[in-house]
């Protein structure tokens, strides 16, 4: 049951076929009896969205799906279940890839205890707008990452979707101040972008501690202001572009557009373009004398 | 139960001005560009908002707000003042609450009300009057009928205005809404017989096929139920659920120093916090995901129903909307009373 | 009612003792408005004692109602805190709001022989009760107390046992862990020591404080021994912050430890779910 609203038909079949695909491989893969269960997507009991579902056993991988709605970045439980024996089975789109070879990389999954299917996105639809996710417009999809199987080849769909709106950058810094204290004072500190976010995957977040206690917990403006750059630069080079964040928010905080802008400043500065796609190191883990400093008055 | 009257639509926010140079004026107002709504505090010339949107933020949030100061300190010598916060310095009103919401409150009462009585709740409960909007039901996720609460006129309003063509027939129930009335006559008109009528026939859609029951048998007959599985596989312990919950009042306290004084003050928690529970020397009765989900459900559904006679759930729907993984009660619920024989296992 | 909800009073700390390398006894008066107020309360009470900019900590009250005047606490530094409480000196002040908790049923435990067993720091919550049965002899049976620690220096209250044990039919049973140098007294756990002793049940009551794997053993050995559910009676500890039942986080099941509790009988324990 698909709700695809931009996917022509044509392709509508394409992803019910995968769909079928999905399960039998799913199935299939918990038959093992070293098999714990494969994380996928199930359909929202009201049929409108997808939300992340574990499959334990060959019944349960009937209701996994995949269709055009299937924004949940399954690859975002993997820390923590990195102490679980057994095998898990994991189904990854492009940027859910990026964040399990990030996740590899930094040593917080071993890749030999996992099942990775590989699934050939050709962009999300936004089910609030009906219209390809933005997101989608900049995905690219890791080249030498070693899938156990794939539902077909692993290309980048280089979508031409419009970057939405607003563009910061044409932004004053009056302005763009203005908008991101405003942005940021919607949001009531419930965590939730934290939590859902494959890259925050300390044991022990700063923000948890009580001792040495590095934020207050009065929760206002400066607390909001201080919690999201901290988190903004603790991700810089790492976030992957999944908008999870943005998605888990339940005050519609604009995270995508902090983290894109993160993502650009990256390359543009430092002509870092890695985070899940390259061997390049991460961003903040490098430093080279030739690196631009505009803040102390360095030549850029 | 008295109908006093008939407001235009177009006269509401007048009105809401005149009253506001008396007692405090909270509404639904909209926030950001998204067609969200929130309750704040309404100032003239605000427009307010009527129509199918829930605020994502309850009602509770006038009455115990997210965060709040206990009470200041200063320190000299060998002597410390402790000064108790003034909770509001005005008489309330909150227009266009809705009866989930409202029966809410009914709920926390049982456990801020009971002694010791917590004296800031209480202040704000009894000067705030209630204006309640009947609710035609605010969407799909929307099941307060079937938890027995009546989404027209839902008991604990003072004034329930029920929509009719261009405006609304106002009627007041308690002493406390009489008062109020007597500010809204001026704007009040007599009604025509077929306004009276689409009052009285006014229904909600809200669902009342949702069973929130627990088997019988207490905790122990669900306490290793397959619910709390699929429920906390999927789940990233944020708490938003809570925090969207009307009936949801957990809390945290904390100090913070300035120079030689500071405050206490107290903010929102969650049972889905790993911290919540977590003491000294790092032990921690619910050290998992699924332990927490647990508790959360357990506490709406049995420990609550236990200690006060009521399930701690009024059927808003906002848990499932606002969870980033659509996790609502109603499902949890059939989990949790499914055997182990028609489980889908 | 105010300071039992949210409001403190204040407690001035008049004097300090040590009572093993990281627990301290304070003695405090309570002020109200600059004066000196009385504070009543029950064996197996608590208070939530603050230090103002830090927080605040649920600490049963350890001295016995039956003294007036003073009211001890016994604090063990682990936290922020208690670590704070640790920096303070006779003459500073520190919040208090109670007394809270439901305390012993000491009405209910008059007439019968008593069976204290306590381990650690437990015996804090145990030592208000000690006294309190001590101060109204007559009203009780026999008295036996069971106390153990990991070693000598680390018996709490070392100054009360030659009182106990010369208080009328009152017995002090003490051990440590493991042999020590200049110990001549029992060696071994506590529960093993409950299992030598063999105290018959018949109309006695036995009551357990202490950590909880030793509370774990000791419930064990009491069924075992014939201990019938209603006549064991031990405390719980959980998170708290509000100490009067609505922060929502020291619940076990239906039941609030901080006004429901701590105090409960075993026969309680067993109709709430074990996640403690
Ligand atoms: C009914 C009761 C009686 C107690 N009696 C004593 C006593 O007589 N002597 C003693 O030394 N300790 C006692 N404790 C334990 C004591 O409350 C904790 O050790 C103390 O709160 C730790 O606080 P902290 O700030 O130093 O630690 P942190 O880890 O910094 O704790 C932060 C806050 O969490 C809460 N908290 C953390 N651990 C606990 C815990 N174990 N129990 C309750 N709340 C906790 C407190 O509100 C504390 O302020 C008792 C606990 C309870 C529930
Ligand atoms: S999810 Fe939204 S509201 Fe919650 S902490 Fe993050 S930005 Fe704030
Ligand atoms: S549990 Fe969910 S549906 Fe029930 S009152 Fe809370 S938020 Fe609303
Ligand atoms: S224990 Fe959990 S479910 Fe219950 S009121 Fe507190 S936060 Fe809500
Ligand atoms: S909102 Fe959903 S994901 Fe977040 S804690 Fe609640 S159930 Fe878990």
């Amino acid at each position: 049951m698909f709700h695809a609203i931009r996917t022509p038909g044509r392709m509508r079949d394409q992803l019910k076929d995968m769909q079928t695909r999905l399960r039998e491989i799913a199935a299939a893969f918990l038959e093992r009896p070293d098999a714990l269960f494969f994380i996928g997507w199930e359909m929202t009991p009201d049929e409108k969205e997808t939300r992340p579902f574990f499959a334990r056993n060959p019944r349960q991988a009937q209701r996994l799906v995949w269709n055009d709605l299937c924004h949940p970045n399954p690859a975002s439980y993997l820390p923590r279940l990195r102490d679980r024996e057994g095998m898990i089975g994991v189904a990854v789109k492009g940027c859910d890839a990026r964040a399990l070879r990030e996740l590899i990389r930094a040593n917080q999954i071993e890749r030999k205890n996992l099942f990775v299917l590989g699934i050939p996105c050709t962009g999300l639809v936004d089910p609030n707008t009906g219209a390809i996710a933005s997101r989608c417009a900049e995905c690219q999809y890791p080249v030498d990452f070693d899938y156990d199987e794939t539902l077909g080849p692993m290309e980048t769909p280089a979508l031409t979707v419009e970057r939405s709106a607003p563009d910061l950058d044409a932004m004053s810094l009056q302005q763009r101040r203005a908008f991101w204290k405003q942005e940021l004072d919607k949001c009531i500190r419930c965590d939730a972008c934290r939590k859902i976010c494959y890259g925050c995957y300390c044991p022990e977040c700063i923000f948890e501690m009580s001792d040495p206690k590095w934020a207050t917990n009065r929760g206002d403006l400066a607390d909001k202001i201080f919690y999201h750059a901290v988190r903004a630069y603790h991700l810089a080079g790492r976030c992957v572009g999944c908008d999870e964040c943005a998605r888990a928010c339940p005050m519609g905080v604009r995270l995508d557009l902090l983290n894109r802008s993160l993502r650009d400043h990256a390359k543009e500065m430092f002509s870092f373009d890695g985070a899940g796609i390259t061997d390049e190191k991460p961003l903040l883990r490098t430093f080279s004398t030739e690196d631009p400093d505009p803040f102390f008055g360095g030549d850029e | 139960m008295t109908v006093i009257g008939y407001m235009k639509r177009s006269a509401l926010e007048g009105v809401l001005g005149d009253i506001s140079d008396k007692l405090e004026v909270i509404a639904p107002l909209p926030s950001g560009d998204k067609g969200a709504v929130e309750l704040r505090r309404f100032e003239k010339g605000a427009q307010v908002s009527i129509g199918p949107v829930k605020p994502m933020l309850p009602l509770k949030t006038i009455f115990l707000p997210p965060v709040e100061q206990i009470f200041r300190f200063s320190k000299s010598e060998n002597e410390t003042t402790v000064t108790a916060s003034t909770p509001i310095t005005r008489d309330r009103v909150v227009f266009g609450a809705l009866g989930c919401d409202i029966a809410a409150l009914a709920l926390i009462d049982e456990v801020f009300l009971r002694e010791p009585v917590d004296e800031a709740y209480r202040e704000r409960r009894t000067r705030t009057t209630i204006v309640a909007l009947a609710c035609e039901g605010q969407g799909p996720e929307c099941f307060c009928a079937s938890v027995g609460i009546d989404p027209v006129r839902p008991g604990g309003a003072d004034v329930v205005m029920i929509p009719v063509k261009d405006g609304f027939i106002v009627e007041t129930i308690t002493k406390k809404g009489e008062q109020l009335g007597t500010m809204l006559q001026g704007a009040l008109r007599d009604p025509t017989g077929p306004q009276k009528k689409t009052a009285r026939s006014f229904t909600s859609t809200s669902r009342s096929d949702v069973d929130l029951s627990a088997p019988a048998g207490g905790w122990s007959a669900v306490w290793e139920s397959e619910a709390w599985e699929d429920a906390s596989a999927r789940c990233i312990g944020c708490g938003i659920c809570t925090v969207v919950c009307p009936t949801c009042h957990c809390f945290d306290v904390h100090d913070e120093r300035h120079g030689n004084g500071g405050e206490r003050f107290r903010k929102w928690d969650s049972c889905m916090a790993v911290n919540f529970t977590m003491m000294a020397h790092g032990e921690n009765p619910r050290p998992q995901h699924r332990a927490r989900v647990r508790q959360r459900y357990m506490h709406k559904l049995v420990y609550f129903p236990e200690n006060h006679g009521a399930v701690a759930c009024v059927g808003c729907g906002r848990c499932a909307v606002a969870c980033p993984n659509r996790t609502g009660i109603g499902e949890v619920a059939d989990r949790m009373r499914e055997r182990e024989e028609d489980s889908n296992e | 009612m105010n300071e039992l909800m949210m409001i403190p009073l204040i407690a001035r700390i008049r004097s300090i003792r040590e009572v093993t390398f990281d627990t301290l006894m304070f003695e405090v008066a309570i002020e109200k408005d600059g004066k000196e107020v009385p504070f009543s309360y029950l064996p197996g009470q608590f208070a939530e004692l603050s230090v103002f900019g830090v927080g605040e900590s649920p600490i049963s009250i350890t001295s016995t109602c039956t003294r007036p005047g003073l009211v001890e606490f016994a604090v063990r530094e682990v936290g922020l805190v208690t670590e704070a409480m640790h920096n303070m000196r006779p003459g500073d002040n520190m919040g208090i709001r109670g007394p809270l908790g439901n305390g012993f049923p000491v009405d209910e435990m008059k007439g019968k022989d008593i069976l204290f067993i306590a381990g650690g720091i437990g015996l804090a919550p145990l030592r208000g009760l000690i006294n309190y049965v001590l101060d109204n002899r007559s009203d009780f049976g026999a008295v036996d107390i069971i106390y153990g620690a990991r070693a000598p220096n680390l018996l709490c209250f070392d100054w009360e046992f030659d009182t106990w044990k010369a208080a009328p039919d009152t017995r002090v049973h003490l051990t440590i862990d493991a042999p020590a140098a200049g110990w001549n007294g029992s060696v071994g756990f506590v529960p093993a020591i409950v299992k030598e002793l063999a105290l018959p049940p018949g109309n006695r009551l036995a009551v357990a404080c202490g950590p909880p794997i030793m509370i774990k053993y000791v419930l064990e050995d009491l069924a075992a021994a014939g201990y019938r559910d209603e006549d064991v009676i031990t405390t719980l500890e959980m998170k708290m912050k509000c100490g009067v039942g609505k922060c929502g986080r020291c619940n076990i099941g239906a039941k609030y430890i901080c006004v429901d509790g701590p105090v409960f009988r075993l026969s309680e324990l067993k109709t709430i779910p074990s996640e403690y």
